[in-house]
């Protein structure tokens, strides 16, 4: 692997003034736009970015794999070079004070590469335009990690752990991120990177190769003759990827259609970003851009939110999710300002505020499920809500205070929810440690007899109310629904293991004689609020 | 609302775990049932579920080059 590869040369650079960022991109790597942003991220994370370490590195694992690719693909195909470079906070000025660093004072590396080839020139044909030859010869990001932005506003679950060697280091260094590539026009696009943005970390591989990527695109009738990968995805395509990959996802294609507009309406695409951002294993949205430029689309991976507690939205927009007449909440999603993306055009790392891109723009999105999980988290939300207005909660004779609340933010409809995976062991932690406002915890032994309900992979939806959510990051309760096994459209109840508010439990114990599901409450230690879940 | 019976595939039915946990707390299980016309909006997440089955294959037709 490149990334693992000990350097044929190494140097270092001191990046304080007067070194520019600006003019060591221009001078060794074109001037890229998305190398640039690597270079600005090390500034912005860290202050104290001190030195800047490049390395000549052969090509090896994915990028030979790449090659290998590019030679098939275009008979002029020349390797320029491969680059690996990474982002110190403090001074190192050899090869003995690297190896003496701590691993720590990295915040960012990359492999950058040049291609060189020559598109070749491709006839008119039917309803094909002339597309003249074009020389490509750029550098760019095959990949890189940068450390999250230290914001506490910021929140992006699932990231891998990348391990990478630098110098002659005695081991890897190892840096959690979002892996970020970039297209290179000629076997690649954007769909192709977004696709291994996500599916390293679903499928934890680092090495996962563009050439597995493109043998799994089925041919398309509405391509262009002579089309290579760097023309472009159609969803289906994408989708075929996914699936050959084992990746389950949700997606909604919103065509340009007025009788498509009810589901731009009622399915937003923030909903299923969101989604995927809070199941740990991120999303894909396509949209595409206004201008006389402007034909097709593209797509962006997305692996993270902000989280706004002094947001106005929710309370000022009204931003009620109707899952129809009678059932409506407020998602935690309306806390969200922005959400946490890679552009390739424009590089790593961005907050894109999430009506930056307008509805009629947003095209197609894809919402990534954890694996094994049967069906999505905003169709277990939905099922949630009906549970959580549907059970007497008012009747539950325990006097408990802040269950009165609950029963008053029920009629009005104002609960929030939020909808997170967690696994059986991750749920028997949860309640373990879990621990109220009055620091009173639950019984082991109530804990002990509870887990034998639980099911290996479940959706919980936490309930809140307004200020204890967004402010406190607290909950009343949550609703565990099996996920193991798709949703009955009919009788979707069918998927409730168990349920817990302040004070009590409730369990599906049965039916009665006509029929009807028949549950019981039993007591539970916890009377008050509890912090919300953080995987 | 049709039958619900999944819990009792479980390990410990849940009528038994209702009954442990209210007896370790020297209390029985409190008995709810809902009928039909206790349930807050079916029909709305029952469309719900529907429009989600149908988003599905939102995609299959989609003519969209995304580069």
């Amino acid at each position: 692997m490149s990334r693992l590869a000990p350097p044929t040369a190494i140097a270092f650079h001191s990046v304080e003034p007067p070194f520019s960022n600006f003019q060591f991109v221009d001078d060794h790597f074109g001037g890229g736009v998305a190398i640039r942003r690597l270079f600005s991220l090390a500034r912005a994370q860290s202050r104290e970015f001190k030195t800047l370490v490049v390395e000549d590195i052969p090509a090896a694992g994915v990028v030979a794999d790449e090659n290998a690719e590019l030679a098939k693909l275009y008979s002029d195909y020349q390797f320029g070079g491969l680059k690996r470079i990474s982002f110190w906070r403090p001074k190192i000025a050899d090869e003995a004070a690297l190896a003496a660093v701590d691993a720590k004072e990295c915040v960012g590396w990359a492999i950058v590469k040049r291609d060189q080839a020559t598109i070749p020139h491709r006839p008119a044909v039917g309803r094909s335009p002339d597309r003249p030859a074009k020389k490509i010869d750029r550098w760019h990001v095959f990949e890189s990690v940068t450390i999250k932005y230290g914001h506490h506003h910021n929140y992006a679950p699932g990231a891998p752990a990348f391990p990478v060697q630098i110098g002659h280091r005695d081991a890897p260094l190892t840096l959690r991120g979002w892996l970020f590539c970039q297209q290179n026009v000629l076997n690649k696009c954007c769909a192709h990177v977004a696709i291994r943005t996500l599916a390293t970390a679903f499928l934890n591989n680092p090495d996962l190769p563009f050439s597995r990527i493109n043998s799994l695109i089925p041919a398309s009738s509405d391509h262009l003759p002579d089309w290579l990968p760097g023309d472009g995805l159609f969803p289906p395509q994408i989708e075929a990827v996914l699936k050959q990959l084992s990746i389950p996802f949700d997606s909604v294609y919103y065509p340009e259609r007025p009788e498509r507009e009810d589901a731009r309406r009622k399915r937003p695409f923030q909903r299923y970003l969101y989604s995927g951002v809070e199941a740990g294993a991120g999303a894909m949205l396509a949209f595409t851009l206004d201008g006389p430029k402007a034909s097709g689309g593209h797509i962006i991976p997305v692996f993270g939110h902000t989280f706004n507690e002094d947001t106005w939205a929710p309370r000022g927009e009204g931003a009620y999710f109707r899952v129809g007449e009678r059932i409506t909440y407020i998602p935690s999603e309306s806390w969200t300002s922005s959400f946490l993306a890679h552009d390739d055009n424009f590089g790593s790392d961005f907050c894109l505020p999430k009506r930056c891109i307008k509805r009629r723009h947003a095209s197609y999105v894809v919402a990534l499920r954890p694996e094994g999980y049967a069906y999505g988290g905003i169709d277990a939300e939905a099922v949630g809500s009906q549970l959580f207005y549907s059970l007497p909660l008012g009747l539950f004779h325990t006097g408990n205070c802040w269950l009165k609340r609950l029963v008053h933010f029920v009629r009005s409809q104002e609960l929030i929810l939020r909808t997170v995976p967690i696994s059986k062991t991750d749920y028997e932690k949860e309640l373990r440690a879990m621990c109220d406002w009055e620091r009173k915890t639950e019984k082991s032994d109530t804990v002990d007899t509870l887990v034998s309900l639980m099911r290996e992979k479940m959706w919980m939806v936490e309930v809140s109310v307004p200020d204890l959510f967004s402010t406190n990051l607290r909950k009343l309760g949550e609703l565990l629904l099996t996920a193991e096994t798709p949703l009955s459209p009919t009788t979707p109840h069918q998927a409730f293991v168990v349920a817990r508010f302040p004070g009590n439990y409730v369990l599906l114990t049965g039916q009665d004689a006509g029929g009807q599901p028949q549950f019981s409450t039993v007591p539970s230690a916890i009377g008050s609020h509890t912090k919300l879940f953080r995987a | 609302m049709p039958p619900i019976l999944t819990n009792v595939a479980y390990r410990m039915p849940a009528a038994e775990v209702a009954e442990r946990i209210a007896a370790q707390y020297g209390q029985k299980p409190e008995l709810i049932v809902l009928q039909p016309d206790e349930w807050v909006g079916t029909e709305d997440v029952q469309e719900f579920l529907r429009i989600s089955e149908e988003m599905k294959d939102s995609a299959r037709d989609a003519r969209l080059l995304i580069r």
